[in-house]
């Protein structure tokens, strides 16, 4: 399929939230959450004001936007467990989490308490190992 | 996907584009729908445990079919 039936393109989004928050003019969050039944990762750098838009970039990454104003406001990571983590040693070993505290876990629950943690360098990896997204994320969530 | 529970169960049984086959998932499959008036799609997400017996992953909005996916239906034959 060539389109994959694409509605909205990429150069539409918009960008200025990101921009304003890595110039520190604009307050940004860093939410992070993981749906073990979806095997996906939101990273948030904004509250959405309206509607989250799904934005397929190649493959399992996908940019987040607000429905009303185009704003990019997070990225989605499906498959993250299944094929992104593996594919990506520096963020398999910081997901895994094991080599660092010594200890297994049992759930995703009891790791992502643990990851909280590590939330800043896990969504940095994260950020470096998507491609094709905006620079300014790097910024935000490794503060 | 709240206040969207109609096109979710729309986009089940009336599927447009229609149904695609996950990218690394086979009982994975995605049903699209194209929102009226609207640049963007409604996406339901749903495992098979067996051919006949399935449960919503999940719903969300979406402006594109994503890449790789493969469309089981329609296709060519069914037309």
């Amino acid at each position: 399929m060539a389109d994959f039936h694409r509605l909205v393109k990429t150069s539409e989004l918009k960008t200025d939230k990101l921009t304003n928050a890595a110039a520190g003019n604009l307050r940004s969050i860093s939410y992070m959450s993981y749906d073990e039944d979806f095997d996906a990762l939101v990273l948030l750098a904004f509250e959405p004001e309206s509607d989250l838009i799904v934005h397929y970039l190649d493959g399992d990454v996908a940019l987040l936007y607000e429905d009303d104003s185009m704003q990019i406001v997070g990225l989605q990571v499906e498959n993250f467990q299944l094929s992104f983590v593996p594919m990506h040693a520096d963020l398999n070993k910081t997901w895994t989490l094991s080599d660092a505290l010594g200890k297994e876990y049992h759930n995703l629950g009891e790791m992502m308490v643990v990851v909280e943690r590590f939330r800043p360098k896990l969504a940095q990896e994260i950020i470096n190992a998507a491609k094709d997204i905006p620079k300014e994320f790097a910024a935000l969530f490794a503060a | 996907m709240e206040g969207y529970e109609d096109e979710v169960k729309q986009a089940i049984q009336e599927p447009n584009p229609g149904i695609f086959e996950d990218t690394q998932r086979p009982n994975r499959n995605s049903y699209y729908l194209r929102l009226p008036r609207s640049r963007k799609y409604i996406k339901v997400v749903v495992n098979f445990s067996d051919e006949s017996e399935g449960y919503v992953v999940t719903a969300f909005k979406t402006d594109s079919v994503k890449r790789g996916e493969k469309q089981i239906w329609p296709t060519s034959t069914d037309s």
